[in-house]
């Protein structure tokens, strides 16, 4: 029978990196699986986040990169938010969505963060702070949402502010939405954005 | 709910569109607009999962989103182009940037055609028409 | 349509709206999507769950559980409609995935003596990693010229247990073909099958939680995983989470295969995607 009993796998007994110079020096080694060892291994230190924030904004493999990311959320806290935010701003779209998943996983800690960002000159940073929104920052994000919207005069991020109240909005959302429209009325787009996310709004 | 005025698709004849937007609403307006025309309009979140779908059925056109999580517009068309099987889908591209340089980069990607969004509801079944060389009703 | 009894008003239908609305907000939360037909098999488990939280109708299950922070009433509709059964050669075409086009291609760039090590995770009571065993030396040409390793995985104990002792009823080897039956089974007295004890003895059969790294980090140099509606349970950080552990588990150039109603599109890009002629399958890049 060729069927072989594999060797019963074994926990590596010894943590790879003995000390916090051994993680820093891994996570600039050439070898990405090394970084990404060492991404996983500065969960344990008290500066993770720095350790981590130095190489991300250079780091290039996607895998570890993902590795980073995930360590942060896990690590959690406004200093790892603030890691986060300025890869909203950058030139690969995977970048920019993979940092606005983490802020909305981070909860509440990437609340202040959010608040300043929905409110960037820059309407593409603004599109997505909205994403962030999309998730668990409770009722206050989408009260920021529905406070700026009648001041957006992006019409698409204003139409990514709609996206977005259509998930995470109340009853109380439905007013704001409707004199949005009405202020767009031209806006055949606009319309049919605002009465999909009315009819996808809890019933008041 | 299908609307009254719905043309009913009939199988087999219906051109199969892949319309990939990370919003909803956005997937909800084309639909809107298209499957009264005809069209049959299968919606994907993301560029992944439009290779998932595009690998397992045929379809005659894609209309693509730039700005999506996970993979973008432009990584789609290129991963596309790049795979035999479906490497001749035509691509409408849509998106909310308008530079030359960011026409420029879809073209290089593979993109037969490129519109700034927003897209009125005529024009995107125009577009549509042309490019699936579907009779115009 | 709705039944107006004497207290109160119990739903017995959706509407086509409602059924719209229910499979939109599935979609959007898992991925999962279900199109008109699968409205047969939805449709009673969504109204069961609607007459279990005492919502007075399809619209206020759907506010519920919209509003419901903690994941729960979500986490247990979506148990109710991917009933997890498990049974021999279930979702067979990835089996023929495996001997027709993953094993071809992954032993293209193996030396000699080199294993091929595939692993289910998780195996649950054993159905997967035996039928594994089984397909191989019944469908694979090549299966004498490599050594093969399955190991089989799961984070229950009591179902390890189970898996161990190879004890399966009737229901659950229905669909294997009789003269497989014959070879790989001896029937017992109680309609039950016990699995030859070669099969047994060749199988590795060990705890893992998959959120656990230390113990996910023993897992190396995989080539197929076949991770079959697991990561469905999860919420979305221990999906990719997960999704990165087994990423590494993974030799370069190695696969995972996921339930069929399963995709990787919505939590990982880590993954190629990889069309064969039975099935969808992710593979880590070479680089």
């Amino acid at each position: 029978m060729p069927l072989v009993k594999a060797p019963a796998p074994q926990t590596p007994a010894a943590p790879a990196f003995p000390d916090r110079a051994s993680v820093l020096a891994a996570i600039e080694s050439l070898d990405p699986s090394e970084r990404r060892a060492a991404a996983w291994a500065s969960r344990a230190y008290a500066d993770g986040i720095d350790i981590i924030a130095h190489r991300l904004a250079v780091e290039s493999d996607a895998a570890v990169v993902e590795a980073m990311i995930l360590n942060l959320v896990a690590i959690g806290s406004p200093k790892a938010a603030a890691v986060l935010a300025p890869l909203l701003r950058s030139g690969s779209a995977a970048r920019r969505f993979a940092a606005a998943e983490a802020l909305r996983d981070l909860g509440p800690d990437a609340l202040p963060m959010f608040d300043a960002l929905i409110r960037d000159e820059d309407p593409q940073v603004r599109i997505m702070a909205a994403e962030v929104a999309r998730g668990q920052l409770g009722g206050a994000a989408a009260q920021t949402l529905e406070r700026l919207l009648p001041d957006e005069d992006h019409v698409n991020t204003a139409c990514a502010f709609i996206d977005v109240l259509a998930e995470i909005g109340s009853a109380g959302t439905a007013p704001v939405l409707r004199h949005f429209a009405d202020r767009h009325a031209g806006n055949a787009y606009v319309r049919f954005a605002v009465d999909t996310a009315l009819a996808r709004l809890p019933a008041a | 709910m299908m609307e009254d005025n719905v043309t009913p698709l009939r199988p087999g004849t219906a051109k199969r569109l892949l319309v990939i937007d990370d919003s909803a609403i956005v997937r909800a307006y084309y639909r809107q607009a298209l499957e009264p025309a005809g069209y049959a309009v299968e919606e994907a979140f993301n560029g992944l999962e439009a290779l998932e779908k595009a690998l397992t059925t045929p379809f005659d056109l894609a209309i693509v989103d730039v700005n999506m999580p996970k993979m973008d517009g432009l990584s789609f068309v290129r991963r596309m182009r790049a795979t035999e099987e479906i490497a001749c889908l035509p691509v409408l591209m849509t998106s909310t940037l308008d530079r030359d340089s960011d026409i420029a980069a879809a073209r290089a990607a593979g993109v037969n055609l490129y519109v700034v969004k927003p897209i009125a509801e005529d024009e995107l079944r125009r577009f549509t028409h042309i490019m699936t060389g579907a009779e115009t009703p | 349509m709705r039944v107006t009894g004497a207290t109160k008003t119990v739903p017995t239908a959706v509407t086509d709206d409602e059924f719209r609305k229910f499979c939109d907000f599935i979609y959007r939360r898992t991925g999962m999507s279900f199109g008109d037909s699968k409205r047969y098999f939805i449709e009673p488990r969504l109204l069961e769950r609607v007459a279990e939280t005492e919502s007075s109708g399809v619209q206020s299950y759907l506010s519920l559980l919209r509003f419901d922070a903690t994941g729960r009433e979500l986490e247990v509709i979506v148990n109710a409609l991917t009933v997890n059964e498990t049974y021999f050669y279930r979702e067979e075409h990835q089996f023929a995935c495996l001997t027709r086009s993953i094993l071809p291609d992954l032993v293209k760039r193996k030396r000699p003596g080199e294993p091929v090590r595939i692993w289910s995770l998780p195996c649950s009571t054993g159905e997967e990693p035996y039928s594994l065993a089984i397909w191989l030396l019944e469908h694979w040409s090549e299966v004498d010229r490599w050594d093969i390793q399955i190991l089989a995985s799961d984070i229950d104990t009591r179902v390890l247990e189970r898996a161990r002792e190879g004890i399966f009823d009737a229901r659950s080897v229905n669909r294997l073909p009789k003269a497989v039956l014959g070879r790989y089974f001896q029937p017992m007295l109680d309609d039950r099958w016990r699995i030859l004890d070669t099969l047994r003895g060749s199988i590795d059969f060990s705890r893992v939680n998959v959120s656990d790294r230390g113990q996910m980090a023993a897992f190396r140099d995989i080539d197929v995983i076949f991770c079959r509606n697991m990561l469905i349970y999860f919420d979305d950080v221990s999906r990719r989470e997960a999704a990165e552990s087994m990423f590494h588990c993974l030799r370069p150039g190695g696969f995972i295969c996921l339930g069929h109603s399963e995709s990787m599109s919505r939590f990982s890009s880590l993954f190629d995607v990889r069309r064969f002629e039975d099935a969808i399958v992710y593979q880590r890049p070479f680089t």
